[in-house]
């Protein structure tokens, strides 16, 4: 079984603080980056216990710019996934038979979801699909699932599990932390936190075969409500792109990989 | 007859770009100065109409931060020392109040520098159920001494709002908003004009048009663009948090919509 793991930071274990995603607070920030890998190793071990032969990871969080793997202590046994601005589902594609969302932080609008937001803190509202608002994770399972790929394990804060559990089923969920308001969490031990990592990828291999792809119906009506008219002026501008109004536009899409309107298109022509 | 202006900056007549609300000390003091003639064309057009006092508030920005420059100050009017009083609007003693400079609300199309209060972390913000933006927020303080909103110069989306919420209103539209951070501007001499024209037609309708207000008990409802805005203002007593970024209060005192 091939295991494509996708991975953010907020929700990685022992991040408690909203400071220490703060990419300027260098120390800090390699700190945050050290607890990744071994969340994200977890998981690997986790997946190979389960019965998984191949194991890619991809750096998820920030921009393609930023690097946040510290790829010396990546697990061996995995293939590391470097981002490529064109292809932002990186390697995933038919071949791989589940995902992992490793480090998952809630959607935007999530009480004590620990640095809830999704895809920006600072431009997006909300994010909607076929009308449900919806967080990185259900964006991450759309696209994957265009490929018949489901999502069948979640790490992350409780805000983000309790998202996973209401978007996907079945799934294994791993909680490392508990948010109390956005900005600060209680984190779990470290060594349990990372032990429920493991075990719920482990547990997660023998959801494969019962687990269907996260897949709205198409075509799919994506949704985007800015915080402020200037972020929509510059997105309104995108071919295919509806104004709804001041803050909100709307694109009917065929292909689940063109979900972020930011993006650019698989279809080079765009889409109407 | 005594009339209070309420002033703001983003509806100034001028500013037409974002960008001159941060490039430093030198262009906003042109923004400053454009405040002053777009309030004095106000003020003269109050005095033609029949006033016989007018008392001015700086109301952009933060108490600390100061926009008017009084030596450019109408010398018939006053203005209220900010750095001393919280703006509690005028009092009993007024007859109509003119807001000067003002904005679209959160989520105006083409409203240049649309936001309520913050464009940082306010999303929506609801009296009773309607999204309201500063027009109305002021005019409620105004409505509290019993004193009605008659004139409202600013972009042309604040003065559409302003019909909107009022009627009658005596509007002086300035610019045209395109997108949120640029706007056409008017021709000074036009724009000052048509505040001046505004103004002196506003004082045609005092003693003929209601301060507005809505039924008591009011709802106020305010929606934050991100959960940790909201987790400071949930914690206030007599509030209460509906979801992760919206809060609720419900008050008899007009002046309490914030």
């Amino acid at each position: 079984m091939r295991i494509y793991i996708h991975t953010d930071l907020e929700g990685v274990s022992g991040l408690d603080e909203e400071e220490q995603r703060q990419f300027e607070k260098q120390d800090l920030y390699r700190q945050s980056c050290e607890k990744l890998m071994h969340d994200v190793n977890a998981s690997i071990e986790g997946a190979f216990e389960g019965g998984a032969d191949e194991v890619i990871v991809m750096d998820g969080h920030a921009g393609i710019q930023r690097m946040n793997f510290i790829l010396e202590m990546l697990d061996k046994r995995a293939e590391y996934d470097p981002r490529d601005e064109s292809r932002w589902w990186g390697m995933l594609d038919e071949t791989c038979d589940a995902t992992f969302f490793v480090g998952a932080h809630a959607m935007a609008g999530t009480l004590n979801g620990f640095l809830d937001h999704t895809q920006s803190s600072t431009t997006i509202q909300n994010f909607l699909i076929n009308g449900r608002k919806v967080g990185e994770l259900a964006i991450w399972a759309t696209l994957a699932g265009g490929f018949g790929v489901p999502m069948v394990m979640v790490s992350g804060d409780e805000a983000a599990c309790a998202e996973a559990r209401a978007f996907f089923s079945p799934i294994e969920t791993a909680a490392v932390k508990q948010g109390v308001g956005r900005n600060k969490a209680i984190a779990y031990p470290l060594e349990e936190a990372r032990a429920r990592v493991r075990e719920a990828a482990r547990r997660s291999l023998a959801l494969v075969e019962q687990a269907k792809p996260f897949r709205p119906i198409l075509p799919i009506e994506v949704k985007v409500e800015y915080m402020k008219s200037n972020f929509c002026d510059e997105a309104a501008a995108r071919p295919g792109a509806e104004r709804l109004d001041a803050r909100t536009i709307r694109m009917v899409i065929e292909d689940p990989r063109d979900v972020l309107p930011w993006r650019p298109f698989t279809n080079a022509e765009g889409r109407a | 007859m005594k009339v209070f202006i309420l002033t703001d900056v983003e509806g100034v007549t001028g500013l037409v770009d974002a960008a001159q609300l941060s490039s430093g000390e030198d262009a906003y003091r042109l923004v400053c100065e454009n405040l002053m003639l777009d309030l004095n064309a106000a003020i003269e057009g109050a005095f033609e109409g029949g006033a016989t006092e007018v008392l001015a508030w700086d109301g952009h920005g933060g108490r600390n931060k100061l926009n008017f420059i009084p030596e450019m100050l109408d010398g018939r009017a006053a203005a209220v020392d900010r750095t001393h009083v919280e703006c509690i609007g005028p009092d009993e003693s007024f007859q109509a109040a003119f807001a000067v400079g003002y904005h679209g609300m959160a989520g105006t199309l083409n409203g240049f520098l649309d936001h309520t209060q913050s464009g940082l972390t306010i999303f929506n913000w609801y009296i009773n159920g309607r999204r309201v933006g500063e027009l109305v927020q002021d005019a409620l303080t105004c409505s509290a001494a019993g004193v009605p909103l008659l004139m409202v110069s600013g972009d042309e989306a604040a003065c559409a709002e302003a019909r909107a919420f009022f009627g009658p209103i005596q509007t002086a539209a300035v610019k045209q908003g395109v997108g949120r951070s640029k706007a056409i501007g008017y021709p000074p001499e036009e724009a000052r004009a048509r505040i001046r024209r505004a103004a002196r037609q506003a004082m045609a309708l005092v003693g003929k048009v209601q301060p507005i207000r809505p039924i008591l008990p009011m709802e106020v409802k305010i929606e934050y663009t991100r959960s940790d805005y909201c987790d400071g203002a949930a914690a206030r007593p007599g509030v209460e948090r509906l979801d992760a970024r919206t809060i609720r209060w419900v008050t008899s005192d007009l002046r309490k919509w914030h």
